[in-house]
């Protein structure tokens, strides 16, 4: 069969006063489509391309839509071409006969075609029904629309955050933009959607000019909230119909990266529009995977800790302890990169980097950590140090002062998490055999019971007497860059 | 008990930094031979300060020996000197020592830090005039910094080669000298971000008295009466 005319074409085109809209999405569909697969579809499922049960014989099993090897024509016209610049040159491809070309025009004649954007964070004041603020890094904002047609291709590239605690309960919804030809109404959904759930069938008006404006969809079968902090990559395949007893077609998958932290993050993250403070997803990337699966907070920054100090991307700078991600502000971004395994600001870390690390990874995922200091030169128990695994005293037997992402007011009756150095867990720390115990979630402490204080420092006036909490002029939370 | 750093001591010991002033200096990567700048880093910018942080790795050493240099402009010598003894207590070494022998040479104050056991030394922390400087060794492998210490104090306190302003890599600035009153000051530049407009890095180098930057304004006292001669440099960057 050696395929149409191009008058059948073009009369076929006149006859059913096909509109220039339609023509330009049939050809925008031919020419955009990356291989034969991507017209003919995947059987069983229906389209790209429907048969139009009006036409041929009606039975969908002799007039089948179009087939692979047929497309596959269609791309090598198209490709030697350079590109369909009109319908009519669809003409003679082998086996693209009428039946086929009605199927085409049938397809885009009366169409939602397009998903245009999808907004997860609809509702910048607030996060009880949609996702929070964020961006990607200090330097960088996220995609708003996290979803815009063209400018997403990989599940990063549209990425939404949700807070367990503050939509717990509460109905879901995202907005979305979406467009249609020569159709005033249809019925939208998108199935999958993993555990963020999916959209729910909703009807969408269409204006004059095919667009939708934004469109509140529920999402149902949310699940997520069960499961504790994660980081998902979800797709939704998106479907239209006209009618509620038609089938439903397919309109496109877009992909997103979800990201579930515990609570709203807290300092030093924010959720000022346009602050460089807003939680970023480089950094929940690294923080989300650390505490996966965990619901409570102090399981979280417990995890937090014991990833950070078992990193192998850092080490205790034994030269002098000193601080090298910043004591002013906190270099955060450079610490991104080392724990990634670039070169950021080199290996070396000390106390005030592991806390600022550990307390803003963990308040990030909504825990509520400080920075503080104990003081000032006070003796130790033999210790490990990150990035080392033999039990030593550093400096001659003391530290000037240290510093742990510390709970509450950071008094003696409050818990640390240490992402610094390993203390010895038996009855005795001042002595041998030891046995390594990283201190998360663990009591500071007096001189008298076991708790962190006696496991760093010996219970001597030079010792555990002069390692003093001093939240009064050291306790914070550092801003970030 | 709290480390002790005597800053007025430190001020006492101070002659040569009070009258050196460094503006908008930054390493491009021809600095250190044998040796190749990896990234910089801004860690603060802010009006009273800014700070750069500078990763250099030795050629050939596939990135086991890596040096972190961090430079933070100040207004003042005396500023310079207090960001030294804030940074010292984000060191959890008790009692850091000061450089003797020739490392004492290095800046208006220092400090070290040796790797334990042996005598090659890791860090150095320095003030030169109105900045603060701080270079470690911070790969794998511990490398030796004072060169590299003493060779930014050089950069910093020495007036550029002649040859390099013949050639015109240096800009000299007028007047080239003044005469002054004991106690006399005198505003040397209206405007510091005009000369280094076009990214140049300003040095400043007096006979005497002190240098200070007030808001934009480049400030001289003198301390003795006389002729000066201030050399006022743009040194291309």
């Amino acid at each position: 069969m050696g395929g149409l005319t191009s008058s059948y074409i073009n009369n076929t085109l006149a006859a059913l006063g096909t509109t220039e809209a339609t023509k330009d999405l049939i050809l925008a569909f031919l020419n955009n489509a990356p291989n034969a697969a991507s017209i003919a579809g995947f059987e069983p499922t229906e389209g790209p391309i429907v048969d139009d049960p009006l036409e041929g014989y009606g039975d969908q099993i002799k007039d089948y839509d179009i087939g692979h090897d047929v497309a596959q024509r269609i791309i090598n016209k198209r490709n030697a071409l350079g590109g369909f610049t009109s319908l009519s040159q669809l003409s003679g491809i082998s086996y693209f006969g009428q039946d086929k070309f009605n199927d085409l025009l049938y397809s885009f004649t009366k169409v939602v075609y397009e998903i245009t954007a999808i907004k997860f964070n609809y509702h910048t004041g607030s996060n009880t029904n949609d996702a929070l603020n964020i961006r990607k890094n200090y330097s960088t904002s996220t995609p708003s629309p996290s979803w815009l047609k063209g400018s997403a291709s990989v599940y990063a590239d549209s990425p939404a955050a949700y807070s367990i605690k503050e939509t717990q309960g509460n109905a879901l919804a995202i907005r979305v933009c979406l467009k249609a030809n020569r159709i005033s109404a249809a019925y939208v959904r998108a199935l999958g959607g993993g555990r963020l759930g999916r959209v729910k069938e909703k009807l969408v008006s269409f204006s004059a000019s095919g667009n939708s404006s934004y469109q509140t969809f529920e999402l149902e079968n949310t699940t997520f909230h069960a499961h504790g902090i994660n980081a998902y990559n979800i797709m939704w395949r998106w479907q239209w119909r006209l009618h509620t007893s038609d089938r439903w077609r397919d309109i496109v998958v877009t992909r997103h990266r979800i990201f579930i932290v515990l609570e709203t993050p807290t300092l030093p993250w924010v959720q000022t529009t346009g602050s460089t403070s807003l939680p970023w997803t480089d950094a929940l990337e690294i923080a989300c995977n650390w505490a996966k699966g965990t619901t409570n907070k102090d399981a979280a920054a417990s995890l937090v800790t014991q990833h950070y100090n078992g990193s192998g991307r850092v080490s205790y700078d034994t030269i002098r302890g000193k601080t090298f991600y910043g004591w002013g502000t906190y270099n955060l971004s450079e610490m991104i990169e080392r724990l990634n395994g670039g070169l950021g600001l080199g290996e070396k870390v000390n106390c005030t980097d592991s806390a600022n690390t550990v307390s803003t990874l963990s308040n990030l995922l909504g825990c509520d950590l400080w920075q503080s200091r104990m003081e000032w030169s006070f003796d130790l128990n033999p210790i490990i140090a990150i990035g080392y695994t033999n039990w030593a005293i550093p400096f001659s037997g003391s530290f000037s002062y240290h510093e742990v992402a510390w709970k509450g007011a950071c008094t003696q009756n409050d818990k640390v998490f240490d992402g610094c150095l390993k203390v010895d867990s038996d009855a005795d720390p001042t002595s041998a055999p030891h046995t390594p115990l990283l201190p998360t979630n663990m009591l500071f402490g007096g001189c008298i019971t076991m708790n962190y204080r006696l496991r760093l420092c010996p219970p001597t006036p030079t010792g555990c007497d002069r390692c003093i909490p001093q939240p009064g002029t050291t306790r914070q939370r550092r801003s970030i860059i | 008990m709290e480390p002790q750093y005597d800053i007025e001591q430190w001020a006492a010991a101070t002659t040569t930094g009070r009258h050196i002033f460094n503006h908008n200096y930054r390493m491009t990567g021809n600095e250190l031979r044998g040796w190749e700048l990896v990234k910089s880093v801004v860690m603060q910018d802010e009006h009273d300060i800014n700070e750069k942080v500078y990763m250099w790795q030795k050629k050939a050493s596939e990135g086991h020996q890596l040096v972190r240099i961090s430079i933070a402009e100040l207004n003042h010598w005396r500023n310079a000197q207090i960001r030294l003894s804030a940074e010292l207590h984000h060191n959890m070494q008790p009692d850091i020592p000061r450089g003797t022998g020739k490392l004492a040479q290095i800046g208006d104050i220092n400090f070290i830090g040796k790797k334990q056991g042996s005598n090659v030394v890791a860090m150095v922390d320095f003030t030169r005039g109105n900045l603060s400087i701080s270079v470690s060794s911070v790969g794998e492998k511990t490398v030796d910094v004072s060169k590299i210490a003493s060779t930014l104090d050089s950069l910093f306190s020495q007036p550029p080669d002649k040859t390099e302003i013949e050639k015109g890599r240096v800009t000299v600035l007028s007047p080239r000298s003044l005469q002054m009153k004991e106690a006399e000051t005198i505003t040397l530049i209206e405007d510091i971000s005009k000369p280094v407009a076009h990214g140049g890095w300003l040095k400043i180098i007096a006979p005497d008295g002190e240098l200070n930057k007030e808001d934009d304004t480049l400030e001289y006292v003198s301390s003795k009466p006389g002729r000066k001669k201030i050399g006022k440099y743009i040194l291309n960057q």
